[in-house]
């Protein structure tokens, strides 16, 4: 089984740095120019969001969560970041929140066990509390903003968005705690 | 389930996608330190794979990075495989040879972290192939908004471009920003715009013009003409270009009459886009 990327940058492997950007670049990319404000935000984002994974390497436990999931999460914080910034100058709007190729590079967006599990639980909500999370995680959009474009009470969105992330966060731990069971001798 | 661990697990889902109030943050804060044991990346891991789950559902395909910017990473990667954070690295497997067991646990591969992956595999598979046939009735393409047929368009076309837009200092545009996105591949785009003032339909509206760099300055192609509701803080609008765009030098609204007009006055303008020179 080939080791983790991460585990072996943190443990000094040059060229694993490398090879970092090699397999999760197009990740990284997909993820923040969907959100970043400007073709400019989002290529100085990708080399934050890079450094960022290389720096949190030693963090990394594969017992918690795949490599891709973590590097996504690393890539969605720092965007997160980087959007409350902008929207804390003054002269923007008064929101609370907030995009030569290589074309044999072109990849489906392959599954972790953890997204897996997020989707099985995703295709169980109604229809208009999937969307709320849609619109919250994979747009970004605030709670304020949702309430707007759906018609339905801040309220409601909240607890949409905290009830859907505190499922799907146990049901990943689940997961993990299914899998651990299956290593035990 | 206390109340504390509920308002915990509240909080972290806020902050997992960057709506925890600036009043909430020293809350979570200290709820986080007096319950040292709860992972604090756990409720960001989970948006996390939420959001791989959404690209998956609406086929999203990894946009490869375009070639500068992927050279300038290697650049970085190099520096810092080299650099002062190289230090930091040797640091960390020093505290890791100091404490028992610690190398074990996080650094190369074990019996027991090649069973997890191992594990993974076959649950992934397992998985993959149980959820193929739900996946893309997940979101109906007739349900998608133009919010989502946006990031649906940032997704799927390798030379869309995210413009930002700068107010001018017209009265409407007082506090306006946003971006444009924009596929040549596609002829495809959408404008999200932020606090824009609501239009009266009946006395004025919103027009875009798009300046190709195949035509003259004077002669801008027509984007179409769209409204800004009342109340609607943000509003994403498809681009309707009229005409074919080659590789759009400026992105520009105007306020017209009632159904825009064929040549624009440009008496004025409101919000302009722009690549960087």
């Amino acid at each position: 089984m080939e080791s983790s990327l991460l585990t072996r940058i943190a443990t000094g492997d040059q060229s694993a740095v490398q090879s970092c950007i090699d397999r999760y670049g197009g990740l990284v990319w997909s993820i923040v120019r969907r959100m970043a404000p400007s073709n400019e935000e989002a290529e100085d984002l990708v080399q934050d969001v890079f450094i960022d994974v290389w720096k949190s390497a030693e963090r990394y436990d594969p017992a918690s969560a795949s490599e891709k999931t973590f590097i996504a999460m690393i890539a969605r914080r720092r965007l997160i970041d980087r959007i409350r910034q902008i929207q804390r100058r003054p002269q923007h709007s008064e929101l609370n929140d907030a995009i030569d190729l290589e074309s044999d590079d072109h990849v489906k967006v392959e599954q972790s066990v953890e997204a897996n599990a997020a989707a099985r639980f995703l295709a169980e909500l109604k229809p208009e509390q999937r969307r709320v999370l849609h619109l919250s995680i994979h747009l970004g959009m605030s709670h304020g903003e949702i309430a707007e474009a759906t018609d339905m009470p801040i309220g409601t969105v909240k607890s949409h968005v905290r009830r859907g992330l505190i499922a799907i966060r146990e049901k990943m731990q689940a997961v993990h705690s299914s899998l651990k069971g299956r290593e035990a001798p | 389930m206390s109340q504390d661990n509920t308002l915990l697990l509240e909080l972290m889902a806020d902050q997992a996608v960057g709506s925890l109030a600036a009043e909430d943050k020293t809350r979570l804060d200290s709820l986080l330190a007096e319950s040292p044991d709860h992972d604090d990346d756990s409720m960001a891991l989970a948006a996390a794979a939420a959001d791989l789950a959404f690209m998956a559902a609406l086929g999203e395909e990894e946009t490869p990075l375009p070639a500068s910017v992927r050279a300038k990473l290697k650049t970085r990667a190099a520096e810092f495989a080299e650099g002062p954070n190289l230090v930091d690295l040797s640091d960390w497997k020093t505290r890791q040879e100091a404490e028992p067991g610690a190398a074990e646990r996080s650094a190369a591969p074990t019996a027991t972290s090649q069973l997890a992956w191992i594990g993974w595999l076959a649950a992934a598979v397992f998985l993959a192939v149980g959820l193929t046939g739900w996946w893309p009735k997940l979101f109906p393409p007739q349900d998608l908004s133009a919010a989502e047929l946006r990031a649906g368009l940032l997704a799927e076309a390798e030379d869309a471009v995210t413009l930002a837009w700068t107010a001018t200092e017209d009265a409407a545009a007082v506090g306006s920003g946003g971006n444009v996105v924009w596929s040549d591949e596609r002829q495809s785009g959408y404008m999200l715009i932020r606090g824009l003032q609501p239009n009266d339909v009946s006395v004025e509206q919103y027009q875009l013009w798009i300046f190709s760099k195949d035509r003259p300055g004077e002669t801008p192609v027509d984007g179409g003409v769209f409204d800004i509701p009342a109340g609607a803080s943000e509003v994403v609008v498809p681009i309707d270009a009229k005409l074919a765009v080659v590789d759009p030098q400026l992105f520009a609204i105007t306020v017209e009459r009632p159904g825009g007009v064929v040549v624009s006055k440009r008496e004025r303008i409101v919000l302009l886009a722009q690549p960087e020179a």
